[in-house]
């Protein structure tokens, strides 16, 4: 008898490169299970992330009214001291929400590393603890200087930009952002056929909001290895 | 068609950007046409000039083309209400089928399809069975995703937004669809 395997689907053309994403559906049952979930998503609105959401009973919210999380961070010269203004604007309703789900999508690829984790933190004091962190990280090749929109499709594919490299094999070692992510818990990671990594973070409400700054400085430079929270 | 609009402001609309002859009888505040600029042609649609500002609440049981500018409540249930290119809205719009091109500032409830185009400017929540985002369009605000029952616009316009802190549920809370964004009026 045969049998097919099923495997991620890759098709690669001039103009952009699709991918399956391994984390995208572990993420919407997650959402499915938490019903009234508020979701931010910090790339651009589409129909194909309204269409992945879709049934979920969430409450999706975008603000790209300034543009790309990157390009704001270049544009308005941001520093330690004015990031947290910056991940304010994010969120349209940031006094009444709590959110349960960021999705930040590819964009910590294109901000600059030492400002990475006071961003993250950042975005962690607008969660609820059990929040779901969903990003992808990218490593071999430069990724391209401006960031360009995903497009995801209603069964988890994500059209990557032209100029993203099709394969990049082997690829390692694997970076885990622990460090980066205080009182978050890695969940779940994945290599996707691309080179892409997937990482998806969950947020257990540990004193991240208490950490000194120079804990956080310290920790900008991301650990090769895996220590839980 | 309008419940109220305040006199105070020119009620006469320039010439429309429309090849059609009709549309030179500027002595009406809203007239009828058969072909919109960049828009569908809807036949037997209000329009609302571009140089109309309305304050006040607009309601009726027809559709309506927005190009100029328009303050306070927009409700027509039954029917489509479509902001052109260069409308202005600042209102909760309340209607069938909601389409952006132009800037809108408060919440959009289409109680079968809301699209914002390209070149559509929403700041507010979204409510709709079925809403489509082009890209490229700016949106800051919500888009609801329980679509199993269409939820009516509620009057209280004084109503502020629930917290959703700690509330599983948040999304179900008839109330949330009040939640405006910061700053959004």
């Amino acid at each position: 008898m045969l049998v097919r395997r099923q495997s991620p689907t890759i098709e690669s053309s001039a103009k952009q490169t699709s991918v399956r994403s391994g984390l995208l559906p572990v993420l919407r049952e997650k959402i499915i299970r938490q019903p009234g979930s508020n979701i931010l998503d910090l790339g651009s609105p589409g129909s194909g992330v309204l269409d992945f959401l879709a049934g979920t009973s969430c409450r999706a919210y975008w603000n790209t009214t300034r543009g790309a999380l990157p390009d704001q961070l270049r544009r308005q010269k941001v520093t330690m001291d004015n990031l947290a203004m910056l991940v304010d604007s994010l969120v349209p309703q940031k006094e009444s929400v709590a959110l349960d789900v960021m999705m930040l999508w590819h964009y910590l690829d294109y901000v600059a590393r030492d400002l990475i984790p006071t961003l993250l933190q950042c975005l962690i004091g607008l969660c609820r603890p059990g929040a779901w962190f969903y990003f992808m990280t990218h490593q071999g090749t430069g990724m391209p200087p401006a960031s360009a929109p995903l497009r995801v499709s209603a069964d988890g594919t994500i059209a990557f930009p032209c100029n993203q490299p099709d394969n990049i094999a082997p690829r390692h070692p694997t970076r885990l952002f622990s460090d980066w992510m205080p009182g978050c818990q890695m969940y779940k990671l994945h290599l996707m056929q691309n080179g892409v990594q997937e990482n998806l973070f969950q947020y257990d409400g540990a004193a991240a909001s208490t950490l000194e700054r120079d804990q956080i400085e310290k920790s900008s430079t991301p650990s090769l290895v895996f220590r839980p929270a | 068609m309008f419940k109220r609009s305040d006199s105070g402001h020119s009620m006469f609309p320039e010439s429309q950007e429309t090849n059609e002859p009709e549309v030179k009888e500027t002595n009406k505040p809203v007239h009828r046409t058969n072909a919109t600029v960049g828009m569908q042609p809807k036949a037997g649609a209000a329009v609302i000039g571009a140089s109309i500002h309305v304050r006040g609440d607009v309601s009726g049981e027809e559709d309506l083309i927005i190009r100029g500018r328009v303050e306070g409540t927009c409700s027509f249930p039954k029917n489509s209400v479509t902001v052109g290119g260069e409308g202005h809205v600042k209102a909760n719009v309340e209607a069938l089928d909601i389409v952006v091109e132009g800037q809108v500032t408060g919440d959009l409830h289409g109680s079968e399809k809301v699209t914002v185009k390209s070149s559509g400017r929403v700041e507010g929540n979204i409510v709709s069975p079925r809403v489509a985002l082009e890209e490229g369009c700016h949106f800051k605000g919500s888009v609801d995703m329980n679509l199993d029952q269409p939820k009516p616009l509620s009057q209280d316009k004084g109503k502020m937004p629930t917290s959703h802190k700690k509330n599983g549920n948040a999304g179900t809370d008839q109330t949330d669809i009040l939640t405006r964004p910061s700053g959004a009026r």
